[in-house]
């Protein structure tokens, strides 16, 4: 055998931003698949058992529906974060980022609404399987939330490090944060609306 | 270093395979399951011969390359990345072979867990396991089960012996009381795990009467005919009176005599690293004995056999006693089952059973659909 | 291409205690911590076997000298006997040990550590704080497992599977309450190592590897590696759902795997479940869509250690390279759809059991293909019995044994028979010792020099090498006999059976062999750990190998290589035209002029 073409080499700096968002795709991945074990034990016990409370009847719908919106815009917000990041405006970047974050905790409060009016009704995790699977894939989602609470506070604060060149921090955390949005558009008709 | 590294690794590899069985242990065990047990021994021992062939070619293949191509003087590997036309030949072939392997089950696999007999044909038994018991429950005259039966006190319930008719299909619906358990009988290639909250069912046929031979102290699988010629003791369990009763000891493999031993995992198993059974002659003169389709008080002398339960076993662990959770399986002619099922009612209609409340507690009251 | 290799900057090697032992975010150094940290769990999963062997072979016997002194605690009872519940949780914590604790961080850990960078040409692995991270999530767990051994109703007892409602109702078992959720823990911290290790590893094979070192280019364990990770990114997963759930139901009071209406105990006034609404299934569909890809996690590395050491010791290029790749990544694909073969008995219905039956079959085609080009390898080749190569030539020859005993099982009417009995036992014992554990020692022993910078003692590995595979036989092969014979699994003690009593000496057979095996552990310990300190000096390349770790000196220097190398052709160009009248090797770096040939430093 003989040498093919050796590859031109990237940088050292573009190998850098590349591989950082080839780890945050698989973990977004492995992320999927997580919420895949939860949904597929999910329609499991759903379809095994013919009297599932329909979720338009017994959760508030409307709630979830605000938190939906809620969501989808900080979704926007964020990616006009990383817009910003991209052409070097560093205050848009702080705006857009702060309000991402803002969005971020009212969906958790809305949340934590909704569960406070449900535990005092006495629905608990283990009053009935509906709202054991409620709880859990709510709960799940909402730990994600948080935990993108926590990068996006981080990134807010390093934002003086990111420019047009260096910003994939910037840009993983927005590919996580539309993943979080992505699983709520699915959580949301599955639990609260079939 | 080369070369006993090679000649051990062949002679290993020998040694390896070859292993006998080292004790008097057969090699699948007696199968009695005239339904389909000879299909599944059938398809095990057609899985063998592809099996066989595929390990002699490919370890044969490797001990020969071993020794014929081992490094020496003046030997230069072939330098070779491999032909295409082999290739195609060991993963097409293999693969038609792998893909007809599955096919043949086919039939056997849907006729074992999808061709039930109709109830009508079959003798239905409830089995409901809970740590570490069996439980059994049979329908009354009118073939129906628990509280959908309007007469619910005929049913027949039964912990720890399942008695079965030969020659006739059963079919058991079983759920669990509490864990997963596992319904295993070796002797009919049976297991089926058992769930709670959930029904599954087996079926199965037994074609052969377990009786202990008392000359030559081992079981025999009789066939109704034999059995019905030999003159066969009950044992106390089962007469639930004066008969055989089972001991459990060791038996000295040189003189042949058997020492009882009472704790049933007992010691003197370190030495013989086994556990062998027995049965003591009663005590009282006569004893009841099966003979030509009745039984009969008889000396005990008279009696060739003993009639002997096959065992139930659970084959899922379900707790810190999984490992004691044993049934009995008594096979028995028609006849002898109907004598059984008629006196067990007459004793529970007596005496009550302890049973019956967990039925209608946990089956009835739960599962009423599972009836 | 120098240019570039100039012009980045290298971080010094630490020197700090903590920086260089500790918190290193040196693959090698994470990958000794794997090494041993696995080293310690196989003893413990050994040596629980050794307890289990007793009790099995001498049914409530005192255990000799350590029963007597921990009378009446952990597994044993006042006379020093293994108890019920103790051998139910010896077999319980040595699968979860084995498989979890031992098996999957030295094929990931520690191999996948040390070679990757090494095989490709890179100076450390994508992210190294990542990997850092890994390990030291992989060590609390590996501690918090541990720490069960030490509550007062012991560590979990419901089998490495777990099945609910057996472990997930405190009541059922007595490992089933705060041992069970200690393992759950263990498990799920266990699951983000192991996922954060997948994805740091795939990243660094797609994008780090040196230039010219095409996929076509790159070592067979590399290969296995690669398809390793993604299912440890896309598999693992699936297990932390599955632990979550079940952690739910035991902390939060969800049901998910409870059904209405079981009664524990003799209480019989109100159910134990008296909510409900749960399927013990469907806990046992998701383990096993992870636990059967995990199955391969735990044999793909071994295949790719034992292609690499048969290509360099039999002298000869891999027969069928490609193919050896497919067949890694069609076993892959296979792998995430077979997972149905371990239920079923358990109720599934009929129709899947046909369909999963079907693809369990295929899945032994790419093996068979990989079984055949090692054959076709070996042929016409000139071997080298070394100690690493003997012990790939006992890989070959025992997944042989242990893929053919699966047939069996995957035939779905015969394993209505054999299920959950030894038969099934000496299968993945066969697949996974006989097979991985072989591929570990020979790999061990093969790039011993370039962990150490010295080789390991010959004479005694050969003396261990030969009495593993002595005793492993011994031990594992009479396990077909015995699950013939109906000898269920994870049971005390068979005598309480009838037809258990004919089996017992056989058990007492296996368990003296299995002492024998485990004997000889010991030896290879101890000639590891003699031999990293006292052992003979190495040169860079002393098997005389082509990949790209055998450039650098032994032990590899903190950066790997000097210069990036650069790759000019396959793995395996043994005994090439090329290669002819220096030696019959040809390194992946010599360039093809002719005169490259370096025989190393
Ligand atoms: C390294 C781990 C490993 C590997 C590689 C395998 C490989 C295989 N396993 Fe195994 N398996 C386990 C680990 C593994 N297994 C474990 C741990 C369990 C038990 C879990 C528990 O319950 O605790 C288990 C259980 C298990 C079961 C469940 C049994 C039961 O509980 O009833 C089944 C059933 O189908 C099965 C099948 C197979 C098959 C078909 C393969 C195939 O991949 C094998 C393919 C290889 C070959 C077939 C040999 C080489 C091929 C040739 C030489 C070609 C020519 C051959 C022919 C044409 C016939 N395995
Ligand atoms: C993955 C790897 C793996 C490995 C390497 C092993 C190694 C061994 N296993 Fe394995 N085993 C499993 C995985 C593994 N096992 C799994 C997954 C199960 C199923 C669990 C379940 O059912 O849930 C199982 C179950 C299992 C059983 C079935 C138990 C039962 O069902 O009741 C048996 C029985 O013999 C057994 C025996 C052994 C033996 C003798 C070894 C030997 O190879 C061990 C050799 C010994 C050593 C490597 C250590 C040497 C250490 C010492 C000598 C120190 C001794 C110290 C003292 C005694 C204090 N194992
Ligand atoms: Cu019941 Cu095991
Ligand atoms: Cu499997």
């Amino acid at each position: 055998m003989t040498a093919t073409a050796i590859p031109h080499a990237l940088s050292e700096h573009e190998q850098r931003v590349d591989r950082a968002k080839l780890g945050m795709w698989m973990f977004l991945g492995s992320e999927v698949m997580f919420f895949t074990g939860f949904l597929a034990a999910y329609i499991a016990l759903r379809m095994s058992d013919p009297a599932w409370p329909r979720g338009h009847q017994v959760l508030n719908w409307r709630l979830a529906a605000v938190n939906t919106v809620v969501l989808i815009t900080s979704s926007l917000t964020m990616a006009l974060a990383v817009n910003a990041a991209q052409r070097n405006l560093r205050g848009r970047l702080r705006g857009c980022l702060a309000l991402t974050i803002l969005l971020a905790v009212t969906f958790l409060v809305i949340k934590g609404f909704e569960y406070a009016h449900k535990i005092h009704d006495g629905h608990t995790p283990g009053s009935h399987l509906f709202y054991g699977t409620y709880f859990l894939l709510t709960g799940f989602h909402g730990l994600h939330v948080l935990g993108g609470i926590v990068a996006l506070t981080l990134v807010l604060l390093l934002s003086k490090r990111f420019d047009s060149r260096w910003n994939a921090p910037v840009e993983n955390v927005g590919l996580y944060w539309h993943f979080v949005d992505i699983v709520w558009i699915f959580l949301f008709p599955t639990l609260y609306l079939l | 270093m080369k070369t006993p590294g090679r000649r051990t690794l062949a002679a290993g590899l020998a040694a390896g395979v070859s292993l006998p069985g080292c004790t008097d242990m057969g090699w699948l065990p007696p199968n009695i399951n005239g339904a389909y047990g000879g299909t599944i021994d059938g398809l095990y021992y057609k899985i063998m011969v592809v099996v066989a062939v595929a390990f002699f070619v490919t370890e044969g293949l490797l001990v020969y390359s071993i020794v014929r191509f081992r490094a020496s003087a003046g030997r230069k590997a072939v330098y070779s990345h491999g032909s295409k036309r082999t290739e195609l030949l060991w993963s097409i072939v293999p693969g038609f072979i792998l893909i007809w392997l599955a096919l043949v089950q086919k039939d056997a696999w849907f006729h074992i867990r999808s061709e039930f007999p109709r109830d009508a044909d079959a003798l239905v038994v409830q089995v409901m396991p809970e740590q570490f018991k069996w439980n059994f429950r049979y329908a009354g005259k009118d073939g129906k089960f628990g509280i959908d039966d309007p007469d619910a006190t005929d049913d027949v319930v039964s912990r720890g012996n399942l008695h079965i008719p030969v020659n006739r299909n059963v079919v058991t619906r079983m759920s669990s009381k509490d864990v997963i358990h596992s319904f295993f009988l070796p002797y009919l290639r049976v297991k089926q795990d058992v769930l709670p909250g959930m029904l599954t069912r087996v079926w199965f046929a037994a074609n052969r009467i377990g009786a202990w031979n008392l000359k030559t102290h081992r079981l025999e699988l009789l066939t109704p005919e034999e059995f019905e010629r030999a003159k066969v003791g009950l044992p106390t369990t089962f007469a639930r009176g004066p008969g055989f009763t089972l001991r459990y000891g060791v038996r000295d493999p040189a003189t042949g005599r058997f020492t009882p031993q009472d704790d049933p995992s007992g010691a003197g198993k370190r030495k013989t690293g086994r556990r062998d059974l027995d049965y003591e002659p009663p005590r009282a003169e006569k004893v009841p004995i099966a003979r030509g389709g009745k039984v009969e008080e008889l000396p005990w002398q008279e009696a060739g056999y003993v009639l002997h339960p096959l065992e139930i076993a659970c084959a899922e662990l379900c707790g810190n006693n999984h490992f004691t959770m044993r049934g009995m399986l008594w096979v028995e002619p028609e006849w002898l089952f109907l004598r059984w099922l008629e006196g067990k009612a007459a004793d529970q209609r007596e005496n009550g059973d302890e049973t019956l409340e967990l039925w209608m507690n946990v089956w009835d009251a739960q599962h009423r659909a599972y009836n | 291409m120098s240019a570039e290799a100039h012009s980045e900057h290298l971080h010094a090697p630490p020197t700090s205690f903590y920086r260089k032992y500790v918190w290193s975010t040196d693959h090698k150094t994470i990958a000794k911590q794997y090494l041993f940290t696995a080293f310690f769990f196989l003893l413990l999963g050994g040596g629980l076997a050794m307890l289990f062997r007793w009790q099995l072979a001498y049914p409530n016997q005192p255990f000799p000298i350590l029963g007597k002194l921990l009378r009446s605690s952990f597994v044993f009872a006042s006379d020093g006997s293994v108890t019920p519940d103790g051998y139910n949780q010896l077999v319980t914590m040595h699968g979860t040990i084995m498989i979890f604790f031992v098996i999957i961080p030295i094929l990931v850990g520690a191999f996948g550590n040390f070679l990757i960078p090494l095989h490709i040409g890179a100076r450390d692995v994508a992210f190294p704080i990542l990997n850092a991270l890994s390990y030291w999530l992989f060590l609390p767990a590996g501690l918090i497992l541990f720490a069960s051994f030490f509550l007062r109703e012991g560590p979990a007892a419901a089998g490495w599977t777990a099945y609910p409602p057996l472990s997930d109702l405190a009541g059922a078992a007595p490992g089933s309450g705060t041992g069970q959720v200690l393992w759950l823990f263990a498990i799920l911290l266990l699951g983000f190592s192991s996922i954060l290790g997948g994805l740091n590893f795939l990243t660094t094979i797609i994008k780090m590897r040196a230039p010219g070192l095409t996929w076509s280019r790159l070592p067979l364990i590399t290969w296995a590696q690669f398809v390793t990770a993604i299912f440890q990114t896309l598999a693992t997963p699936i297990l932390a759902s599955a632990t979550v759930m079940m952690l739910a139901d035991k902390l939060l009071g969800t049901t998910l795997f409870l059904p209405k209406g079981i009664f524990l105990g003799s209480d019989l006034s109100a159910p134990t479940t008296a909510v409900g609404g749960g399927h013990p299934l469907v806990w046992q569909h998701v383990f096993w869509f992870y636990s059967h890809p995990a199955v391969y996690i735990l044999v793909l590395p071994g295949m790719g250690i034992a292609s690499d050491l048969i290509a360099t010791f039999a002298r000869k290029p891999i027969f069928g390279y490609t193919a050896m790749a497919a067949s890694l990544v069609g076993i892959m694909g296979l792998g995430y759809i077979v997972w149905g073969h371990h239920m079923f008995v358990s109720g599934m219905s009929p129709v899947m059991g046909m369909a999963f039956m079907t693809s369990t079959m295929l899945i032994a085609l790419p093996s068979g293909v990989k079984v055949f080009n090692w054959l076709g390898t070996l042929w016409n080749s000139s071997i080298r019995f070394t100690v690493p190569m003997l012990h790939a030539l006992s890989f070959v020859s025992l997944f042989i044994i242990g893929g053919l005993s699966g047939l069996f099982m995957a035939a779905t009417p015969v394993d209505i028979y054999i299920h959950d009995t030894y038969y099934i036992v000496a299968h993945f014992h066969y697949v996974v010792f006989g097979g991985t554990l072989f591929a570990v020692f020979g790999g061990l022993t093969f790039w011993f020099p370039k962990m150490f910078g010295r080789e390991m003692n010959k004479k005694w590995g050969f003396v261990h090498w030969l009495l593993t595979f002595v005793g492993f036989n011994a031990a594992f092969f009479p396990m077909h006999f015995l699950g013939e014979a109906g000898h269920i699994r994870r049971v005390a003690t068979i005598t309480e059976y009838e037809f258990g009593g004919v089996l017992q000496p056989m058990n007492v057979w296996i368990t003296w062999s299995a002492f024998l095996l485990g004997a000889a552990q010991l030896i290879f310990l101890a000639n590891f750990f003699a031999s990293a300190f006292k052992g003979k000096r190495s040169e860079a390349n002393p098997w005389k190998s082509n990949t790209l770790e055998w450039t650098t000196p032994s032990p590899v220097p903190f950066h790997n290589f000097d210069r990036i190398p650069t790759v000019y052709r396959g793995p395996y160009e043994y005994s090439s035209a090329e290669a002819d009248g220096r030696g019959d090797w040809a390194p992946q770096d010599a360039p093809p002029d002719g005169r490259g040939h370096r025989a190393g430093h």
